[in-house]
């Protein structure tokens, strides 16, 4: 049996090309999925880490609602409970000077922090510090290459106030590098904050019996909170973002996959001669099966160990868009390191290797059932697609069954939907090949046009087992890219709509020192009285730390103009701005409703500085600005329910025919003014926030452009198959008189057919799978609702995409139509 | 390109191979971890230190000095005396369940002074006190130790002691006096409450006998030219009741409490690495207090103090006692030697005394932030012409790896 598998052996590697085109087939899928699966580990990892980062041991915190909690609390823990592991902190966000972004600066207590969090302080040289040595002003401890680059000093910003700070040494964080963590005593944190008599929160590690007995002690504007359920949260954030970008990849492997099988059956193709030898000198069938099948593993571990490979090497730069989406979307993340864990390149090793046998076993084994004579001959068509093409459109409808049950089935799983769409793609680009054969007997039927293109036609659907998995191959690449797109345009012009109908002033301001800052009252009234400006709606948005997670409340005073801008989808009788402006109700926006289940009507209790209260939900309104959804209440009822009444932003609602640059630059001048002011018209804003959607989907529009190229490779493949199980046929073309040329170009017809009929197939279930994308994974995964928009001219660019695709993929091959291949085609004979 | 039967099974190879290698080469860079995970264990406790070596720093400027002749009054020397460096409030004392089980017991309360700081912040979390506590309990029985530690800075009434009302207290371990009126000027009756890593003291202590100052009228020096002391008196004999809870175990216990009080500016002089301290309680009601300071190429220094049964200081003759350590023991966490075994002997106005003395248990070590030895060990031996049992708790500092 060895001297059968050299055999083989040496006969694969003769032609070393082919060979090498199977194994970067699947280096191809591997690659990606590879790619994105790092990328999204990556981040998960990064979420943690942070998360651990900055929580360390603790299991529960004691939170506030705005303004932290009174520092004489920690006392009440540690003194009069008797609670062992509780450390108090104070935390920021600071901006330092001559770098940007923001920074987090934590105030912690060394002789209590040092249980939870684990923090080191290095004393520059490397040595341990005592808590003495921070005995310098302002001392401050950071990462160590920071440490290096900064020198003796560092100056942080905060709300308007500036502090040099002395580098006092270095953090070691447990488990990694402190990013943009920067640590002091507690003492010097709440001078540099003003946050006297007050602290951000105390951590605690706590057994359940601890944490009933702090319960009950608690004054009802504090809270005690269960980190656990933090980090749900917050790993919830990005799930979704995650789930649809593994979903993107799997898409290239499934056309990987494809692209194996027609490799596959071209390797087995012009092997056949070599096949039947064997055949003939006693090599069983099963022994034939068993032999290829090693190879397939042989080659799929070697495709697959590439694509690991270069999946690392596109995982740099694919970890640095998703970290840069999420970051743009979740909030502040140290750039995440791509990691190649383990389970990754476990998943990565049975995808590529189980993906490479799975499309190569068809076939494998259909090559060892045929007789040797057969084989040798060369005669006989593979069996495939081309016999079995009566039962393509039985097969795709019954198909479409299960995909739409799956996709329309109520819940909350996205894997569902996602495995039914799947499943469509499946289904209806089956209807490609049918669609061929249809179109080939059609013409064979009938007379008309020129020679050439009606034996394309025929041989293009005569031989559907080379040309079927191309079309289908194609169809799915480029309906996958189209339906992705559609999605995005109509997001884009939700987006845009949205962005229209609800930014109704003139003007909008925010404070942007970095840190807790906000528009002074001074301000807010110099503004109001800039001539031009009729009306000045301020308000502040705040995350309240609920037991159940954060939970953004935005609280405004809005005249009647501005509250028309709210997009209500649902909502109680009645007059919607009495309620909410007088019976102090709330607004929730989809992606809330939808998390926490409201309806209009429905009871919500949120944490206030007089401690629990239960609002009534009067309307839901539709809103892009954030997945987890907010809370919007009249200033009115947040004054009523909360101590901080500083505002952060601001609209002006100007008088017609008013120069807004004019009152823009007033704005900027008036008394007051924070330094870092964000100022802008209605539609510099309106651009800046498409600009920040375009940017959140530029690595959808990566990841579609693989599925294209990983398509087009897999298309020369199969016309290369192609070519090579038709030399007979070419070559006696040939002798009769067809010039290489025109050789040349049936095959490009042929190809060029393939190419449209995938294009209009891929039409069909682009604009299905925009639907589903729209109506049910985007609705599951963000809880948003859209208008969907169809682009027909979108849809026309989709087709010829894969016309060209197709004839791109055919040049090679109708190239390598030579002469001498022709010869030796007839020498068979 | 076909060597004639030459299966290119080296080229084949290379290529199998050279892929392994990128392969390998990727994982390696991109492996999850990064670079050099700190060693996390250590973060038990922060590592300040040999007690020795922070104790043997030079005096600051800034700290009063210790001088003689400074009267010491109660109830108001019971409290802290923030302007000298460090002090300390030290209560040590054997338990006895009903069912025969034995304890020993020790609650320390630290205080030290931190340096003079250039610019305080404006925080109320400012402090220039730190305070430290340690705890441990000796279950003789059971032959294991157990020990814990916890620090607070001296603000926001985390940490803090006071003379009247007597308290003492680190975060939730603290001595409380009792509020009623004391039998004496310096007696007082408290709950000493303390709970740790496995363990939790809740005791009655008794101090019904007058505080003992030590050396002349509390001046007590530690070095032969004088130069470091100390004000240091003791109150022994604190009858002690209350229930003791170790592993989920409750045990109602009585036994005798000693209480050892220390403030100062600087402990040891440069040259002296460390001390023996012993503290002996014998069944014919005499209490001996001995301490030598340790020092290299000089003899060491001896100090020692003697109170008869109804609780009168006798004078002791520091010179003739001699302190011999007859056993050692090797920590198999910080690997220093300890000698847990001593045969000490003396004269008293009864005629020359010899005993000797023994950890109950070898394992008394505190490796805490700071790393010293205090056990409770058996007494047994000839006081006169009895012969005389007792207990007691022995302390040893300074002691390195050797």
């Amino acid at each position: 049996m060895g001297l059968v598998a050299l055999a083989l052996a040496r006969d694969l590697l003769r032609k070393p090309w082919q060979l090498l085109l199977t194994i970067l087939s699947i280096t191809a899928g591997v690659t990606v999925v590879v790619g994105v699966d790092i990328a999204n580990e990556s981040a998960l990892a990064e979420f943690r880490r942070a998360g651990d980062i900055t929580a360390g041991q603790a299991t529960h915190r004691l939170t506030g609602t705005t303004a932290g909690i009174p520092e004489s609390l920690y006392r009440s823990v540690r003194v009069d409970a008797g609670i062992r592991l509780a450390a108090p902190v104070i935390s920021a966000e600071v901006a330092m000077a001559g770098e940007p972004g923001q920074w987090t600066l934590i105030g912690v207590d060394p002789l209590s922090d040092f249980r939870l969090r684990g923090y080191r302080f290095g004393n520059g040289a490397g040595e341990e510090s005592s808590t003495n040595a921070a005995n310098q002003a302002w001392p401050l401890f950071v990462a160590a290459g920071l440490e290096r680059e900064s020198g003796d000093e560092l100056t942080l910003e905060s709300a308007g106030r500036r502090q040099s700070f002395n580098i006092a040494g270095e953090l070691v964080v447990p488990g990694g590098d402190p990013g943009k963590l920067l640590v002091t005593d507690i003492s010097w944190a709440q001078d540099f904050l003003a946050m006297q008599g007050r602290i951000s929160h105390i951590d605690l590690r706590l057994s359940p019996d601890e944490a009933q007995r702090l319960q009950e002690m608690l004054p009802p504007e504090v809270r005690l909170i269960h980190l656990g359920v933090y980090d749900g949260a917050r790993e919830d954030m990005s799930r979704a973002f995650r789930i649809n970008l593994t979903a993107l990849s799997l898409l290239a492997l499934v056309v990987a996959m494809f692209l194996v099988y027609s490799a596959v059956s071209f390797q087995v193709a012009r092997r056949r001669p070599l096949l039947g030898l064997l055949g003939a000198l006693g090599v069983t069938p099963t022994g034939v099966a068993m032999l290829l099948l090693w190879e397939l593993v042989v080659t799929g571990l070697l495709g697959t160990m590439l694509g690991i490979a270069l999946g690392v090497f596109l995982a740099q730069y694919l970890t640095a868009l998703v970290g840069g989406t999420i970051d743009a979307l979740y909030h502040a993340l140290a750039e995440p390191p791509p990691r190649l864990g383990g389970p990754t390149m476990v998943r990565a090793l049975l995808v590529g290797v189980l993906a490479t046998i799975l499309s190569g076993l068809v076939p494998v084994l259909q090559a060892s059932r045929e007789s040797a004579v057969s084989l040798i001959r060369g005669s006989g068509e593979s069996l495939g697609m081309g016999q079995h093409a009566g039962k393509l459109l039985p097969v795709s409808v019954v198909l479409c069954l299960p995909a739409t049950l799956l996709l329309i089935w109520p819940g909350d799983s996205l894997v569902l939907p996602f495995a039914g769409l799947f499943l469509l793609i499946c289904a209806l680009s089956l209807l490609g090949p049918w669609l061929l054969r249809q179109a080939g007997n059609w013409s064979a039927r009938h007379g008309g046009a020129g020679l050439v293109p009606k034996m394309a036609l025929g041989n293009a659907s005569r031989h559907l087992d080379r040309t079927g998995v191309a079309v289908v191959a194609l169809a799915v690449a480029v309906s996958a890219t189209l339906g992705v797109e559609l999605m995005i345009r109509s997001f884009r012009h939700s987006v845009g709509d949205w962005l229209e109908h609800y930014l109704r002033a003139d003007i909008y301001l925010a404070a942007e020192d970095a840190g807790d800052s906000a528009l002074s009252e001074n301000y807010i009234a110099a503004l109001a009285a800039i001539p031009g400006v009729a009306q000045v709606a301020a308000g502040r948005r705040s995350t309240i730390a609920t037991t159940s997670g954060p939970l953004t409340v935005f609280a405004l005073d809005t005249p009647a103009e501005g509250f028309a801008g709210f997009r209500v989808i649902r909502q109680l009788e009645g007059n919607l701005r009495a309620r909410f402006h007088e019976d102090g109700e709330l607004l929730v926006t989809e992606p809330l409703a939808r998390r926490l289940r409201l309806e209009p009507g429905d009871s919500i209790t949120l944490p206030t500085d007089r401690g629990p209260r239960p609002f009534t939900v009067a309307a839901i309104y539709r809103d892009y600005s954030s997945d987890r959804g907010l809370v919007t209440m009249d200033w009115r009822t947040w004054r009523r329910h909360y101590d901080d009444h500083r505002r952060k932003s601001a609209a002006l609602y100007l008088d017609a025919g008013v120069d807004t640059g004019d009152v823009m630059a007033k704005a900027r001048a008036s008394p007051g003014a924070p330094d870092a002011l964000f100022l802008r018209a209605n539609r510099e804003l309106r651009e800046a926030s498409l600009a920040v959607f375009d940017q959140t989907f530029r690595i959808t529009a990566v990841l579609r452009w693989l599925a294209v190229i990983v398509a087009v490779t897999g298309i020369v493949s199969a016309l290369m198959a192609l070519l090579l199980a038709r030399r007979r046929e070419f070559s006696m073309l040939t002798a009769i008189g067809f010039s290489r040329a025109q050789v040349g170009g049936l095959l490009l017809a042929e190809a060029g057919i393939a190419g449209l009929v995938a294009g209009l197939v891929a039409v069909p279930l682009g604009m299905l799978l925009s639907l589903a994308l729209i109506r049910v994974i985007n609705v599951r995964s963000f809880g948003w609702t859209m208008d969907i928009l169809v682009d027909w001219e979108l849809a026309a660019q989709s087709v010829l995409l894969a016309l060209f695709a197709a004839l791109v993929a055919a040049l090679y091959p109708a190239w390598r139509m030579r002469p001498a291949e022709a010869l030796e085609g007839l020498r068979d004979e | 390109m076909n060597r004639r039967g030459g299966f290119p099974l080296r080229g084949a190879l290379l290529a199998a191979g050279a892929a392994l290698l990128v392969m390998l080469a990727a994982s390696w860079i991109m492996r999850p971890g990064g670079t050099g995970d700190v060693d996390a264990e250590s973060s038990e406790s922060p590592a300040f230190g040999d007690l020795v070596a922070f104790l043997a720093e030079p005096p600051e400027k800034g700290f009063a000095e210790v001088r003689p002749g400074q009267p010491i009054r109660f109830p108001r020397d019971h409290g802290a005396h923030p302007e000298f460096r460090q002090e300390w409030w030290y209560f040590t004392g054997q338990l006895h369940a009903a069912n025969g089980r034995r304890f020993g017991y020790q609650l320390t309360f630290f205080r030290f002074a931190a340096g003079s700081m250039p610019e305080a912040p404006r925080s109320a979390w400012a402090a220039d006190q730190s305070w430290m506590a340690h705890l441990a309990i000796t279950d003789v029985s059971g032959g294991r130790f157990l020990r814990d530690e916890d620090f607070a800075r001296g603000t926001l009434e985390l940490a803090g002691a006071t003379g009247e009302p007597f308290d003492v207290w680190v975060n939730g371990w603290s001595v409380r006096a009792l509020p009623e009126v004391p039998g004496c000027a310096g007696c007082f009756r408290a709950t000493l409450a303390a709970s740790g890593e496995g363990m939790e003291l809740a005791l009655e202590l008794d101090a019904s006998h007058p505080p003992v100052l030590q050396g002349e009228a509390g001046y007590s020096v530690k070095s032969a030219d004088g130069r470091v002391a100390s004000y240091y008196y003791s109150m022994p004999g604190m009858a002690t009741r209350g229930s003791l809870r170790l592993d989920g175990e409750l045990h109602a216990v009585e036994g005798e409490t000693w209480m050892d009080r220390e403030w100062s500016s600087a402990v040891l002089s440069p040259g002296q690495s460390g001390w023996d301290w012993f503290s002996l309680n014998l069944d014919n009601g005499y209490k001996l207090m001995i301490f030598r300071v340790r020092e290299d190429g000089s003899p060491d220094f001896l100090s020692a103090s003697l109170l008869d049964p109804e609780g009168r200081q006798l004078g002791a003759d520091s010179a003739g006692i001699i302190l011999e350590p007859v056993d050692y023991w090797t920590s198999g966490e910080t690997g220093i030697r300890y000698p847990m075994a001593w045969e000490i002997s003396g004269v008293a106005p009864e005629g020359p005394w010899s005993l000797e003395l023994g950890a109950v248990i070898p394992e008394q070590e505190m490796a805490l932030a700071f790393r010293y030895y205090e056990g409770l060990v058996d007494v047994a031996g000839q006081w006169g012409s009895d012969p005389v049992g007792g207990w007691g708790y022995l302390e040893l500092t300074g002691y390195s790896i050797p």
